[in-house]
């Protein structure tokens, strides 16, 4: 088995059973836990004593969440990496976690392997993000693409039909809404995937990227 | 319903003053007393123990906080100088800035001052104190609160008519807030104005609007006030036939709600109009009845001494003698030996009625005669009335024919003078129903009657007699005001309790989201994973969707993203899964709010606009809608706005099956916001929120 001797993990989620788990897990593969913790205050207090590698978190915790201590060990300036271990399973978690550049995002029924993966990738300074949320697709594509997923339900349903050729009045229609509100989305949709303002660009846009869009 | 646990017991005085030109009526109110707590002495504890903590606090801030729940607890009592604390809680108010506070806490100064303190002059300075300072907030309901309250000030305090266009004002600030309740309710004191202003007819009309609000409502307690108030002024101005609709009316509901405290005077009224339209048996059986009820140890015992002279008066009246003899031995005994007698003047004309059917012309004498000095010293024209009548009856049997006349020749100009205002009022009131175009063929059954009368002049000399309508009158008034004390009390507290309620339902859905995942969540998830390593495709998929149900059923209870996410992207979140699962277009424009609004704030706020989505949802039958937050200085405003059909939002609020739109409103309410609705049949709905920011800076 290998022996990883300079990679040290401290552990914190507030319930006992998923807590004893994790760790026997883990030890069981030779990892060193050099701290566990059932709440966020402790578990700030181990990073910033123990400083350990890496730190997984569940994110609801008593006294602080799991984003806090992330934000507050930060401001001490620890060089720990970060994989979030969390019961919510959204996507605006992930995005979360993405604006507070957390280096791992995993459920909490992930097996074990796919934490092993996640811990591989973060040591090498990537970014890794449980398969459950199947983000893969985009996960080569450009940073352009990634934008996509900044767009609410709606505005990706319009994006849809500008990428078939439709046009506003033909949108408008189709949904049985002004061509004011297709204008307020499509103003949205620009903004959001920061494409400069002009009449066809977006259209231009949807049209290239056509075969992603359509699998949204 | 029990009225006597909460209720202050007053009784009244209707007293002139004035020169010559200008006449007041005033009315006194005295408390005989005050027991909202039962136990004064935990009360006192815990005054004390506040008091200490305000002292001990450093910040300004706090003391506000302390000073406010302080003056909550002992609003309703006189023995702990309320009117100075509150009148230090809103300098400090204003110090800090906290202007909605200031205002809250001047409302319920001036209403301590005039229904606690009987200090409405002082209530008065208070209220134009805060009319100079000119002071704009955008709160509607707590203007037309403090309104209202203000106007209550200048009426109990004698100034009739510059409380009517107070009163106005306090209708236009509910009418912007949209509170039907408060609206009817100032129309509702209005009208008592009105009444005293002898302005029946506008008065008569105001009641009826309030009525239909009221009872569109269904708040029955204050629809009944209106109704009594109503038959009240029919019967003081001769329409015995419409009192005696509109009193029966309430009195069927009284019934069925076993009210007997609110029963016993609607009886003693209608013994006094039966009397009026000489229906004895009739009023026998009404003071029976009443007299029978108050034999109930339980009921509130106030109006038993007015049943019993009441009777005792019916039966030396109508020659009943051994019931008669029996009631009077009974007073003897007992009210008669009470010092000072509770309501002489009643019992003086009792037992002069007593003993001029016995035969005893001269003790009949002596309490006449005191009646009618009493009478005259206190402006009470009605008991003059009474004892001129019997002074005239008594002189004639004695001889003394003289004295008779001069007697009945006061007794016939009181009686003239009364039935000339009568029709003065008549001829208002129908002129109001020929405006209405309502009643026209009741108009020509009148107007032979109302030609004999030169109105114009006769109005204001006459206008004194009125007075002379006296004991009805105060009674009636008593009734009135009796109830509007327990109405604002009860209101209050409906409102605490339905705030409470929400507050308690949101601490258990969060417990309860709290339980499910930690107990059953940290199984599933040990399960899930364990089943993974084990088993097959269908096994695993079995306790994935497990998990996401436990997953949307504890996110329904309790929304963790507001800790986790903060309210913005909560919110926002919120609006895109319900954008996923429908077929309506959402925008949404959300500014960073996190920093402005609590924990409470935040979870009121994110309910709001759920339960509003929901709505749209389900009723608007929308394409598109948005939903926009943004800051403004320091409030939020809110909106959620859709294309659908709209709705009426009074007629939704008013359907009691509404409970979303209600909890809505009240959660509105806790987070002391702004909450208003514009909705059109064509160009769908706007929801707009404005909250004020928490944390400022």
């Amino acid at each position: 088995m290998k022996d990883r001797p300079n990679i040290t993990l401290v552990i914190a989620d507030d319930h006992p059973m998923l807590l004893k788990g994790l760790y026997e897990e883990l030890t069981a593969k030779n990892y060193r836990v050099v701290g566990q913790a059932a709440d966020g205050m402790r578990a700030l207090e181990l990073i910033l004593t123990q400083r350990p590698t890496l730190a997984l978190l569940d994110i609801d915790m008593p006294l602080l969440t799991g984003f806090e201590v992330i934000r507050m060990a930060r401001e001490k300036g620890v060089s720990t990496k970060f994989i979030v271990l969390s019961f919510h399973k959204r996507l605006e978690y992930v995005t979360h976690a993405k604006a507070l550049h957390i280096h791992g995002y995993l459920l909490k029924e992930d097996p074990f392997f796919e934490i092993e993966r996640c811990i591989g990738a973060v040591l090498k300074g990537e970014v890794y993000f449980s398969s459950s949320f199947g983000t893969r697709a985009l996960e080569n594509a450009s940073q352009d693409l990634k934008k996509l997923y900044l767009l609410t339900p709606s505005e990706r349903a319009i994006l849809k039909l500008i990428a078939k050729q439709a046009s506003t009045n033909t949108i408008a229609d189709k949904l049985s809404v002004s061509v004011r509100t297709v204008e307020k989305h499509r103003s949205n949709i620009i903004a959001k995937l920061a494409l400069e303002s002009g009449t066809n660009t977006l259209t231009n846009w949807a049209l290239t990227n056509k075969k992603t869009i359509l699998e949204l | 319903m029990s009225f006597l646990e909460t209720n202050d017991w007053m009784h009244p005085f209707v007293v002139f003053f004035g020169s010559l030109k200008k006449l007041f009526l005033l009315f006194c109110l005295c408390f005989v007393s005050l027991s909202l707590f039962g136990q004064e002495s935990d009360l006192e504890a815990s005054v004390k123990a506040l008091k200490r903590k305000i002292g001990q606090s450093q910040k300004k801030s706090d003391q506000l906080v302390l000073l406010d729940s302080l003056l909550g607890q002992i609003r309703n009592t006189t023995e702990f100088h309320y009117d100075s604390i509150a009148r230090k809680t809103i300098d400090l108010a204003f110090e800090l800035d906290s202007t909605e506070m200031a205002l809250v806490q001047i409302s319920n100064l001036i209403f301590y001052l005039n229904n606690r303190a009987q200090r409405a002059q002082e209530g008065l300075e208070v209220f134009r104190h805060f009319q100079e300072r000119n002071i704009v907030l955008d709160d509607d309901r707590l203007f037309a609160q403090l309104y209202t309250n203000g106007a209550d000030s200048h009426f109990f305090s004698g100034e009739l008519a510059a409380a009517i266009p107070i009163y106005d004002a306090a209708e236009a600030f509910a009418l912007k807030g949209q509170d039907s309740i408060l609206f009817a309710l100032a129309r509702t004191y209005k009208a008592t104005a009105y009444t005293s202003l002898g302005k029946f007819a506008r008065a008569s009309q105001l009641l009826s609007e309030s009525a239909q609000i009221f009872g569109r409502a269904r708040d029955t307690t204050n629809l009944l006030t209106a109704w009594n108030t109503l038959s009240v002024l029919y019967s003081q101005n001769g329409f015995f036939k419409e009192a005696k609709k509109g009193r029966d009316e309430i009195m069927a509901i009284i019934r069925a709600r076993h009210d007997y405290n609110h029963l016993i005077p609607l009886l003693y009224n209608a013994s006094r109009d039966f009397d009026k339209m000489d229906r004895q048996k009739e009023r026998i059986a009404s003071l029976t009845e009443a007299y029978t009820l108050m034999l109930d140890p339980e009921l509130d015992q106030s109006f038993a001494p007015i049943l019993a002279y009441g009777l005792l008066k019916a039966y030396a009246q109508n020659d009943s003698m051994v019931r008669a003899d029996h009631m009077f031995r009974t007073v003897q005994q007992g009210l008669a030996l009470q010092r000072p007698v509770p309501y002489e003047w009643l019992y003086r004309e009792a037992l002069a009625n007593y003993h001029l059917a016995k035969g005893a012309y001269t003790k009949a004498l002596g309490d006449a005669k005191w009646i009618l000095e009493y009478g005259t010293r206190t402006g009470e024209f009605e008991m003059a009335y009474d004892a001129n009548r019997l002074l005239a009856e008594l002189y004639n049997v004695l001889g003394d024919t003289a004295l008779s006349y001069t007697h009945y020749m006061a007794y016939m100009n009181h009686k003239d003078s009364i039935s000339s205002v009568q029709k003065i009022n008549a001829l208002s009131y129908y002129q109001t129903l020929y405006e209405t175009e309502k009643q026209d063929s009741k108009i020509k059954a009148q107007n032979i009657e109302i030609a004999l009368l030169d109105t114009k002049n006769k109005l204001k000399t006459q206008w004194i007699l009125f007075g002379g309508l006296g004991l009805a009158a105060s009674f009636s008034i008593v009734i009135l005001l009796y109830s509007r004390n327990f109405n604002r009390k009860k209101r209050k507290l409906q409102t605490e309790f339905s705030q409470h309620l929400i507050k308690n339902r949101e601490d258990q859905y969060t417990h309860v989201s709290r339980e499910l995942h930690d107990s059953v969540g940290q199984k599933l998830i040990l399960l899930t994973k364990e089943i993974r390593k084990l088993a097959n495709g269908d096994t695993v998929s079995l306790a994935e969707s497990a998990l996401e149900k436990l997953r949307s059923i504890s996110r329904g209870l309790y929304p963790a993203d507001l800790e986790n996410l903060g309210a913005t992207k909560a919110i926002a979140s919120m609006v895109d899964e319900v954008d996923a699962h429908t077929d309506i277009l959402f925008t949404h424009e959300i500014e960073d709010i996190d920093w402005a609004l609590d924990k409470d704030t935040s979870l009121h706020l994110y309910r709001i606009v759920q339960e509003a989505i929901n709505n749209l949802v389900k009723h608007s039958g929308a394409k598109a809608a948005s939903v926009l937050i943004q800051c403004k200085g320091d409030t939020i405003e809110v909106a959620i706005t859709d294309d659908g059909k709209g709705f009426d939002f009074a007629e939704k609020i008013r359907q009691s099956t509404s409970l979303g739109m209600r909890t809505l409103l009240e959660r509105a309410k806790i987070i002391r916001s702004k909450f208003r609705v514009e909705s059109d049949h064509s160009k769908g709905t706007t929801i707009a929120l404005t909250i004020p920011a928490q944390n400022e800076g």
